[in-house]
């Protein structure tokens, strides 16, 4: 998967307490159809933008960290629960940050679909993406 | 400073120190004192459970919503950070709640959301347009599958990368309004 242009985008949560600036090389950018993504946003899938950690800046507010397993963690805003950042040790050095806290989500391009073996039944995306039962590291897609 | 030097101020799951929960129960959905397990009149054994991702925030409602839609519109987008969600719609008063109250947000006039105070799930829209409703995000049931989307709403508003594969109706704005 080619790595994504370098992206300076800002975002921030629907209050305005928590806001964050992104600034260098994009890893990827992915939608996420794990259980655990869908329950995170409450959406039927969620798009996150992986970048290197120092490419990652809170520059207003202070997210709230809620971690499943140890150092595991997503941040979200206290004062209006947006949900904002990811990270977990699987993919170290790297901070993801969610799409539709970008002020334009329309600036980066979705690669691929990720964890589609867990896609809703329901969801049926006609966007011609590759789409992977878990991640394109780890098997070849599924059509 | 970067976001991963920040270190988590407590974890639910370890047994850390209870959240401050600054907003009160909800005034509108029922919140129920060791609800579990209660039935509310008229509802059958086909009921929707659900909840956020930490499970502190739980709720029942009726097995069958008013309506289930996907919204596209950029304040729903910007409180769940995803691209777009999925809305269903229920009596105000058919939905009881368990465990810890969710926390209330006001969007924008008239439009209150909730989510949860520990682990930040959106949960909750209520709309003064719709007076007598409580919209839940789909992705929050326990089994989102038990429910089918009939359409796209505030399609105007949709990210120009994401291209529903579905035939569903897509209206520009409520199904209200057209």
């Amino acid at each position: 998967m080619p790595r994504p242009d370098p992206v300076k985008l800002s975002g921030g949560c629907q209050c305005g307490a928590v806001r964050f600036a992104l600034d260098g090389q994009p890893y990827w950018v992915a939608h996420c159809h794990c259980s655990l993504c869908r329950k995170q946003t409450s959406a039927p899938y969620a798009t996150w933008i992986a970048l290197p950690a120092d490419a990652v800046t809170i520059t207003k507010g202070e997210p709230k960290i809620w971690e499943d397993e140890p150092d595991r963690q997503r941040g979200f805003c206290p004062e209006c629960g947006t949900q904002l950042l990811g990270k977990t040790p699987k993919y170290a050095g790297e901070v993801h940050v969610l799409v539709g806290a970008l002020d334009d989500p329309n600036a980066v391009t979705p690669q691929v679909h990720s964890f589609f073996a867990d896609a809703l039944d329901w969801v049926h995306p006609g966007d011609g993406l590759r789409r992977f039962a878990t991640t394109s590291k780890e098997g070849p897609p599924l059509d | 400073m970067q976001w991963t030097d920040r270190r988590p101020d407590g974890m639910g799951a370890l047994g850390a120190p209870r959240w401050t929960v600054k907003a009160g129960p909800t005034s509108t959905a029922r919140l129920t004192a060791g609800g579990a397990g209660r039935k509310l009149a008229g509802m059958t054994d086909n009921e929707i459970t659900g909840g956020c991702l930490c499970r502190a925030v739980r709720y029942r409602a009726p097995g069958e919503p008013l309506w289930v839609a996907h919204c596209h519109c950029e304040s729903c987008r910007r409180s769940s950070g995803a691209p777009f969600v999925t809305w269903a719609g229920f009596p105000k008063d058919a939905v009881s709640w368990q465990g810890e109250p969710p926390r209330r947000f006001a969007s924008s006039p008239g439009i209150t959301r909730s989510f949860c105070p520990t682990c930040g799930t959106p949960l909750t829209y209520e709309g003064a347009r719709w007076p007598d409703e409580l919209h839940l995000l789909v992705a929050t049931f326990d089994d989102p599958e038990a429910v089918t989307p009939a359409r796209h709403v505030y399609w105007r508003e949709h990210l120009e990368w994401i291209e529903p594969g579905d035939a569903l109706p897509r209206h520009e704005g409520s199904a209200l309004e057209d």
